[in-house]
């Protein structure tokens, strides 16, 4: 009986422990206060995500650039920034849910940066839980 | 004869498939029911291109880029399910069977192609919504898939967590693509 009450103290620790710890992922959520590893522009990002140089692991970054786009499709707001690159590749940042009225006042042709998660590069370099930090 | 050249002209244009669209900001989630949890998860960020002309399909995924509703469970599905550092994508190459490019309005059409996530690949064939607007084109459907089939691991503690078959859902909103 005690030996089965000490397991079941150790089980609910380990839970509590465990639900705690990703609670409080600090890259799941508000990055505002999250110093960005590097700062970059779009084209440095692009170039450097497509030659994986950006893509160990997942890292708090800043990128500089002009705003391609704004849209809410899927219902999240979304801010594309475009590079100085000839083909049309675009950094997507999937904005934090808290910048949505920030999100609101950007406008394309907007210099701006954006701080966020980074997730790697398909045709697009895409990032998450973007803050903008300051537009122009 | 100029209007035989103007008709011609206009014919061509008309009929011109010639061309790519894409969907930059595609979305799919997906559902696992069971008595223990619900988990459901979504990607915003899917890639895919559509060959009008020869009717073929792209799609492409970051595996990290899910956004669930606790940390733990994304953390959970990238560093001990789908293991998204060592297959950090899951791709679909297929055929849209008898797509009619420019039939505007909805058509409902079977696509057959090859799935790969978590380094196996499946052959899938699944049923797709296709409405073409002004906007462009939207394709939608929902498919279910079983866990077992990609060789992902569950420990078995966690076997009563997640279901063994998962719904998938996608939409696609496309627009003109020149690559």
């Amino acid at each position: 009986m005690r030996r089965s009450a000490r397991f079941s103290y150790v089980l609910i620790f380990m839970l509590i422990s465990q639900c705690f710890l990703g609670c409080n992922d600090p890259l799941n959520g508000d990055l505002t206060s999250v110093k960005p590893s590097s700062v970059y522009t779009v084209a440095q990002l692009i170039s450097e995500s497509r030659s994986a140089k950006t893509t160990d692991g997942e890292h708090v970054i800043a990128v500089k650039g002009t705003v391609h786009e704004v849209n809410t499709v899927n219902g999240r707001h979304t801010i594309l920034l475009k590079g100085d690159t000839a083909d049309e590749t675009f950094v997507i940042c999937d904005m934090n849910t808290n910048q949505s009225t920030t999100t609101q006042a950007v406008k394309s042709g907007d210099s701006i940066l954006v701080k966020g998660l980074l997730k790697g590069i398909l045709k697009d370099v895409i990032m998450l839980n973007c803050v903008v930090v300051k537009t122009e | 004869m100029l209007a035989v050249f103007l008709i011609a002209f206009i014919y061509i244009s008309d009929t011109d498939t010639d061309e790519k669209v894409i969907a930059r900001q595609g979305k799919v989630s997906f559902f696992s029911h069971t008595s223990v949890e619900d988990i459901k998860a979504e990607n915003n960020q899917v890639l895919s291109v559509i060959d009008l002309e020869k009717h073929e399909i792209a799609v492409s995924m970051l595996m990290n880029a899910f956004i669930f509703e606790k940390a733990l469970m994304r953390e959970h599905f990238n560093e001990s399910y789908i293991e998204s550092d060592i297959y950090p994508k899951a791709v679909f190459e297929g055929d849209i069977i008898d797509f009619d490019p420019l039939a505007k309005g909805t058509q409902t059409r079977m696509v057959k192609g090859l799935f790969t996530m978590h380094g196996v690949s499946k052959e899938l064939e699944i049923k797709t919504k296709i409405v073409q607007d002004v906007n462009g084109y939207v394709v939608s459907g929902t498919f279910e898939t079983l866990v077992q089939d990609y060789a992902i691991n569950i420990p078995p503690l966690l076997a009563g967590n997640i279901a063994k078959s998962i719904s998938i859902d996608f939409r696609f909103e496309y627009e003109p693509y020149e690559d």
